[in-house]
């Protein structure tokens, strides 16, 4: 390549380069989104393995299912993925989540205007992000520390405020429905929750790929001194992702007792879920990279993997101890996937 | 000592700069003066207060005591991104660039051109690969033809040649650079020097840090050793004797008949 060539389109990088006879088109799409391939693979096999078990597997019914499910936990992995990218985690999401649908389900139940009701739990649920945001920033404890407290604190509030028991609704409000009760057809397991989460990610895509604030995440996460050299205001982005990853575990928590009509108090497990299907997709637990196409990917690859198991009758402990095998494979396969790319570029 | 050795145009002065964190005086009394178009260069041994000057200059630290002047005027540099305002860019050794970005997002880094597309503002991604190809070419890298490449796919000299691309870009006055070429091969370090002279010979005028003595003759204009946080030393190129400047740089003093050598 000549150095005064008019040439500055966009090129390949692997293109002539790499030593196996792929064509740009997939040396593109594994240079670039080799982070989420995992998850790709993932989703791959668990669909050959299950459809071979038990062919009614392949069906839009069993997809709409993993969608509903998905739809939940991927709403809070959009959140705590975007703040991982910052290099911040939030392993209070799952308490957050159970505490804004109690207080959804309290609210709704004590006759507050609908809108009024989910304004103020999704307000409450960013304030408690933004709250661990505070905490971590101001005393420069790990958030992983910071959070850890909040996760036992807001989960105590659930139960202080519930008493242990569950809330639940006999007959579906309008608010509900909306939330995620209803579905696009009757015959579809689909339920409008997917459309909620297939709208924040959109938002979180647009954000992260196409707006400055993006590249900010980006840098902040990637190497937080150099950004803040530069003049990105580090400290600010987190707060906000914090903020954001509150907001979206309020939502999930809304999308569930929607879906539901019932939420229950005890603790839910889902901040490892989220980080689980975040880090299936490719977001790396040290900040820097990651993608909402990967924490969609990768919550999928997770709700599959649970709704084959169930379809295949395993008991329901399966699904736990299989999804800890898968996220050590995909760990593995997308440091092996980098080191390889990384090897043959240097 | 204060005494400048240039007089002809500064563009960047430092008077009596005194600077302590806790009980260590990391800066006393240190005045340098950085005549336009020309390239100073810092040299001392750790802990001469070589890197809290620049930053310093750079706006991550304010001083104790002393006075900055920038183009005639007296300036108070608060923050990195007010003396990046002024012209005054600074590329340090490990903070320059995120490794896990591409080239064109970290060219443009806390300064992305946007657009408008409706309601949102968009990046705009051609400008940004464009532009930052084309100042890769500029500045004479023939390795790399593509922006969206990660930083961390690239070489040391690369990575340096990025960032004074972009301090060039960016319509630096004054490029300081920290240790450009500690972590490079001879062959890298040579190319380094090769951008520093000729975005000197563009009109920038550049301060760089270095503790190779071999890398500070072929392009520095002036030479100011740092000891213990005083200023010991400042040399026209030309009149500085290296054994000179070696003594200084290690035992903050020389034989006073060799120092005259340097006035």
């Amino acid at each position: 390549m000549k150095a005064d060539s008019p040439r500055v389109g966009r090129s390949s990088p692997l293109a002539g380069s790499f030593p196996f006879a792929l064509t740009p088109l997939l040396g593109r799409v594994v240079f670039h989104r080799r982070r989420e391939l995992g998850a790709v693979i993932a989703i791959a096999v668990t669909y050959s393995v299950f459809t071979y078990l038990n062919p009614a597997f392949l069906t839009w019914a069993t997809f709409g299912g993993i969608l509903t499910i998905a739809a939940e936990i991927g709403t809070i992995t959009i959140g705590e993925g975007v703040l991982m990218v910052s290099g911040e985690f939030d392993l209070s999401v799952g308490s957050n989540f159970t505490f804004s649908a109690i207080v959804l389900g309290i609210l709704l139940k004590a006759a507050v205007p609908a809108a009024l009701s989910v304004i103020t739990v999704l307000g409450m649920a960013a304030l408690i992000g933004l709250l661990n945001g505070l905490i971590t920033l101001r005393t420069r404890i790990p958030s992983f520390i910071t959070t850890l407290g909040t996760l036992f604190f807001w989960n105590g509030m659930a139960l202080w405020v519930t008493g242990g028991w569950p809330i639940s609704f006999i007959a579906p409000l309008p608010v509900l429905n909306v939330l995620g009760n209803s579905t696009p057809s009757p015959a579809s397991s689909l339920h409008v929750s997917a459309v909620w989460w297939a709208l924040a990610a959109v938002i979180f895509w647009i954000m992260l790929e196409k707006t400055r604030y993006g590249n900010w995440v980006y840098g902040t996460g990637g190497k937080t001194e150099a950004a803040r050299a530069i003049g990105v205001p580090v400290d600010r982005v987190k707060l906000i992702n914090f903020t954001l990853c509150g907001l979206l575990a309020g939502l999930a928590g809304a999308l569930q007792l929607g879906r539901m009509m019932s939420i229950s108090p005890v603790r839910s497990g889902l901040e490892l879920e989220a980080i689980a299907s975040a880090v299936v997709g490719g977001v790396s637990l040290f900040g820097g990279t990651g993608t909402v196409l990967g924490m969609i990917l990768g919550t999928i690859a997770l709700a599959s993997i649970e709704v084959g198991l169930v379809a295949a009758g395993a008991p329901s402990f399966w699904y736990t101890a299989f999804v800890g095998c898968v996220i050590i494979v995909i760990v593995v396969i997308n440091t092996q996937l980098d080191h390889l790319i990384f090897t043959r570029r240097s | 000592m204060a005494t400048p050795l240039l007089v002809a145009t500064p563009l960047l002065e430092a008077r009596d700069i005194s600077k302590r964190f806790g009980r260590l005086q990391a800066l006393h009394n240190v005045s340098l003066t950085l005549p336009r178009g020309h390239t100073l260069a810092l040299v001392g041994d750790n802990g001469a207060g070589k890197s809290t000057l620049i930053k310093i200059l750079a706006g991550v630290h304010q001083p104790d005591s002393g006075e900055i002047w920038f183009e005639h005027r007296r300036v108070y540099l608060r923050s990195p991104t007010q003396a990046r305002r002024l012209g005054i860019e600074t590329v340090y050794q490990d903070l320059a660039l995120v490794e896990s970005m591409s080239i064109a997002r970290n060219f443009f880094l806390g300064a992305e051109p946007a657009r408008r597309v409706g309601p949102v503002s968009v990046l705009d991604t051609a400008k940004m690969h464009l532009t930052a190809e084309s100042y890769l070419r500029e500045i004479g890298i023939t390795s790399l033809t593509t922006a969206e490449k990660e930083i961390r796919l690239l070489s040391g000299g690369e990575r340096q040649a990025i960032s004074i691309a972009r301090a060039m870009y960016f319509g630096a006055k004054v490029m300081i650079l920290d240790e450009p070429t500690s972590q490079l091969s001879i062959k890298e370090a040579r190319k380094v020097l090769d951008y520093i002279r000729d975005v000197t010979a563009r009109g920038l005028s550049t301060i760089f840090i270095t503790h190779n003595l071999s890398h500070v003759y072929p392009v520095a204009d002036v030479i100011v050793v740092l000891y213990r946080g005083r200023k010991v030393g400042e040399f026209l190129k030309g009149a500085a004797d290296p054994s000179v400047i070696e003594s200084l740089i290690v035992k903050g003093d020389a034989e006073p008949a060799a120092r005259a050598g340097g006035n």
